[in-house]
């Protein structure tokens, strides 16, 4: 990674310094103050670009900084990271949001089929005197987002199913520390996980569920348990997705990438953790043995469910995946995260993350450690009123979605309390990422960071 | 945008520049402007001199104009190349229309803090004594593109028939007795039997005004180009009512009135020797307890009656009228109309191109070339019987006034205004897609229309084989 250098190791004749500046007056009255422009001083071979009316800007700014510079780079530019900290930013914050927006937008192993290679660009690196070994956080945690971010990218007749319990499994298997276990479809149908596999009867991919346990912290047995919707395209099935609301399906298995290094990072990083994950992988598309509205189908809690909406068929495999982590990996925490709804993009747009949780300390903490890594959460409300209709069947015990004939059905609630049904009594949080996980044909990683340091926080 | 023969103290001094010229450290990237700040000097990239086109031109005209970054005397020269068309009298004539559109200030604005335009930008060329006609003309088309661009903006609880019409009879007032003008009121139009165009108005607050206004700048002939935009201050559907997201940016259903009144105001500062005149029809659409229904049956000025089967569909309405003022009360011997019509236009030819009908293949071939100088593409549509079929099918009137079935529907609606024409040689533009773009207006067609006209004169002059017949 040389994306950071001390300031001394850095070829003058190379590289042009690139100076943020908040003020116009002092350096020189010719100064433009458009965010886009760069003020180029040959001579000095200095660069000037405006960052922010006052001094007082936050770590915001300065993303927006790095992410423009990263994207419209015209020169070889050196930054110096003295020139942008204030009382509000440290260095090392200033270096880690350095690293990461890097990776982001830099990815050397971003998914791309281009023939025509894209011309290289020009190099920016941050000037720090910090050592590149205190950052060995950062870099774990970097490459983990360009894995994500790669899995997501990769279109779904690339990534397919087996592809990406290969992708994953080959990942984890590095570490030694990590047991891993990968539930054949016989496996699943004798075990009774029928609602996975009511989701995958319409598949030409057998549907998999991949068990990862990372045993860290004898002293205790708490456990987290990591639940990821890794449903590889969504057509919607026989309630199928029409015209436009189909594009962009193949972000609907994020869930399974974010808790599968959320657990990879974890290990590297030698945390004093318990964590495991349960990521049921399948595809949801129409053949003739697909399942059918109206289908009635058993639970691996033992619940009949009517299936209301095929299209509505996260729910279905984390059901199964938390009633199974539930019952074989007895963890005093389930977390699950899932591209689940429509509903919580309308809610809360591409910024926030919605969460909903069982317990008010959870909430509080992942809100602190959402914060401390620069990442947006909202609290959503549980309440069994949303479901209250779900309940009410004829044919099963539960129906799988509805639309409250009494109205103000509000999918993204109704999704999270009807999941609370199958976690056994275990507390619980659920995050509906369908709103961050991709935000204009880019894959974003979300919640990696906040996880990693809400599990950390957790066993404290 | 102010055309400079000597350099200004407080601006930098922009260049366009090409692979070949080796400017040393400058940014070889696309539109990228590159200020060197101690020499108080940038340079525009535009790319390998054999790839330049006009294309590559407007795009750097464009990032030029709308950079928000500094002062700069603009280095007219350094963008010419005659052998791609690129010629002295086209940068001047680019930029000056650029400059005005983004940054001209007699916008419409109700922003309560005006920020003026802090950057100026000012060509430099230091010989301009043969182009002191065009840089006059130019700043004409470019202003009266501002006026029809400002009336577009004006919102409709301000921009209403009424005060439309005041403002435009101001405005005429001011041209002095080469013109002549009426602005008649609801009773006179009542007089003249414009039952159609009544029937729109029924459902106003407002009352209808027709806006005539004529220049003969020929008064040896008896040929007269006449005009008619739909002023339409407002379209809120009437009792077909557009479904929220429809019902939006439907001020600009006034735009063709005012892209033919700045039109005819560029002609009277221009002076071509030929006979123009405009005919505007203006009212907004809306709903009241006396607005007309659907199944209602309205009888037009020239006789015919027309079933309304979707009132949305007002615009043929007040053209219908508008077109039979033309021919009764005008004479006219060639008839334009402009208008934001259908919503089929932007399926059919999306934001890019306005679609255009004409009789005349020799007018469309005119008018073509006159937009393709000005930057404002047309492209020809057909009129064709067999659009008729669905509009003259009704049991109890002469006509309907829509095709239901939405398969051609721009077309249908140019073949309902066609059997008011009388014969009459007649061009028609349908502007919905282009009159907009996004929130800002375009006064398209300004610019092609006045050229077209100046054209047409000098045909006369010349007698030229496309003359006025």
């Amino acid at each position: 990674m040389k994306i950071l250098a001390q300031l001394n190791k850095i070829d003058p004749n190379s590289f042009y310094e690139l100076i943020p500046f908040v003020t116009t007056e002092k350096i020189n009255k010719n100064l433009s103050t458009n965010k886009e422009q760069y003020n180029y001083f040959l001579k000095e071979k200095k660069v000037y670009l405006f960052l922010n009316e006052n001094k007082d800007y936050d770590l915001n700014c300065i993303k927006s900084f790095f992410e423009n510079v990263l994207q419209s780079s015209t020169k070889n530019f050196f930054i110096n990271v003295n020139n942008l900290i204030n009382k509000k930013n440290t260095e090392k914050e200033i270096v880690s949001l350095f690293v990461y927006t890097y990776t982001l937008l830099r990815s050397k192993n971003a998914f791309t089929l281009k023939t025509k290679k894209e011309k290289i660009k020009n190099e920016v690196i941050l000037a720090t005197n910090l050592k590149i070994e205190n950052f060995e956080e950062e870099q774990i945690i970097a490459e983990s987002i360009s894995k994500i971010k790669k899995l997501q990218d990769m279109p779904s007749n690339i990534l397919s199913t087996p592809k990406m319990e290969k992708e994953i499994v080959s990942s984890l298997k590095e570490n030694k520390k990590i047991n891993i276990k990968v539930l054949s479809y016989k496996e699943l149908k004798d075990l009774g996980m029928n609602l996975v596999l009511a989701v995958n009867a319409g598949s030409a991919n057998k549907a998999k569920v991949i068990v990862a346990e990372y045993k860290n912290n004898s002293k205790t047995k708490e456990k987290i348990v990591l639940v990821g919707k890794g449903i590889i395209f969504d057509s919607g099935g026989y309630n199928i997705k029409t015209g436009k609301f189909m594009l962009g399906m193949k972000y609907d298995m994020s869930g399974a990438a974010i808790c599968a290094y959320t657990l990879d990072s974890i290990a590297k990083l030698n945390l004093n953790v318990n964590v495991s994950i349960v990521l049921p992988l399948t595809d949801n598309l129409v053949d003739s043995n697909a399942t059918l509205p109206e289908s009635i189908v058993k639970s691996f809690s033992g619940k009949t469910v009517e299936i209301g909406d095929t299209d509505a068929e996260g729910r279905l495999i984390l059901a199964d995946g938390l009633s199974y982590a539930s019952k074989e990996l007895k963890p005093s925490l389930l977390i699950d995260v899932a591209t689940l709804t429509g509903s919580v993009v309308v809610a809360l747009g591409t910024e926030y993350t919605g969460v909903w949780s069982t317990e008010e300390k959870n909430w509080k903490l992942i809100e602190k450690t959402a914060k401390e890594v620069n990442e947006k959460v909202w609290r959503m409300p549980l309440d069994d009123k949303y479901i209250e209709h779900l309940s009410k069947n004829t044919f099963a015990d539960m129906l799988s979605w509805g639309i409250n004939p009494k109205g103000g059905s509000s999918d993204c609630n109704m999704a999270a309390s009807w999941l609370k049904q199958f976690t056994l009594g275990v507390p619980y949080l659920h995050l509906d990422i369908a709103g961050t996980a991709d935000i204009q044909e880019r894959g974003q990683a979300p919640m990696l960071k906040t996880l990693i340091n809400f599990i950390r926080e957790y066993f404290k | 945008m102010e055309i400079i023969t000597k350099k200004t103290k407080n601006a930098f001094f922009l260049k366009g520049f090409f692979k070949e010229d080796k400017i040393k450290n400058a940014i070889e990237q696309n539109n990228y402007i590159t200020d060197f700040i101690d020499e108080e000097k940038s340079y525009i990239y535009l790319g390998e001199k054999k790839n330049y086109s006009k294309k590559v031109f407007l795009d750097a005209v464009n990032k030029i104009v709308t950079s928000k970054t500094r002062n700069y005397d603009i280095d007219g020269l350094s963008f010419l190349d005659e052998e791609k068309g690129i010629k002295k009298c086209t940068i001047i004539r680019t930029f000056i229309f650029k400059d005005s559109f983004y940054n001209g200030e007699d916008l419409y604005t109700s922003k309560t803090n005006k920020e003026k335009n802090k950057f100026e930008f000012k060509l430099f060329l230091e010989d301009i004594k043969k182009q002191e006609e065009l840089i006059k003309e130019s700043h004409i088309l470019a202003k009266n593109v501002n006026l029809a661009r400002s009336f577009q903006a004006t919102p409709p609880n301000i921009c209403n028939s009424e005060w439309l019409a005041s403002q435009m009879e101001s405005k005429l007032k001011k041209v002095g007795n080469k013109i002549s003008y009426k602005i008649l009121n609801k009773k006179e139009i009542e007089a003249e039997k414009m039952g159609l165009f009544l029937s729109v108005n029924r459902g106003s607050a407002y009352e209808a005004r027709l806006v005539v206004a004529e220049y003969k700048g020929d008064k040896t002939s008896k040929e007269k180009i006449v005009l008619i935009g739909k002023g339409i201050t407002f379209d809120s559907g009437g009792y077909n009512l557009k479904g929220s997201a429809f019902i939006q940016g439907m001020k600009y259903d006034m735009s063709g009135a005012a892209i033919c009144f700045s039109t005819f105001l560029a002609i009277t500062e221009l002076n071509p020797k030929i006979n123009i005149s405009i005919v505007l029809p203006l009212t907004d659409n809306r709903i009241s307890s006396d607005a007309s229904l659907p199944d209602s049956i309205w009888t037009s000025m020239n006789g015919k009656t027309v079933e309304i089967n979707n009132t949305d569909a007002e615009g043929r309405l007040i053209l219908a009228d508008g077109i039979t003022y033309a021919i009764k009360k005008l004479n006219a011997t060639k008839l334009i109309d402009v208008a934001t019509l259908t919503g089929a236009i932007i399926i059919s030819l999306g934001k890019t191109f306005t679609g255009l009908w004409s009789t005349s293949d020799c007018d469309w071939n005119l008018l073509e070339k006159c937009g393709i100088k000005h930057d404002e593409l047309l492209w020809r549509m057909p009129f064709h019987d067999d659009f008729l079929l669905n509009i003259k099918n009704s049991n109890f009137a002469d006509m309907k006034n829509t095709d239901l079935t939405g398969k051609g529907g721009s077309i249908s609606a140019a073949m309902f205004l066609k059997e008011f024409t009388e014969n009459i040689p007649y061009t028609h533009f349908d502007i919905a897609g282009t009159a907009g773009d996004g929130d800002n207006p375009t006064g398209v067609l300004v610019k092609t229309l006045t050229e077209y006209l100046i054209k047409k004169a000098e045909g006369n002059k010349n007698e030229n084989s496309c003359s006025i017949k």
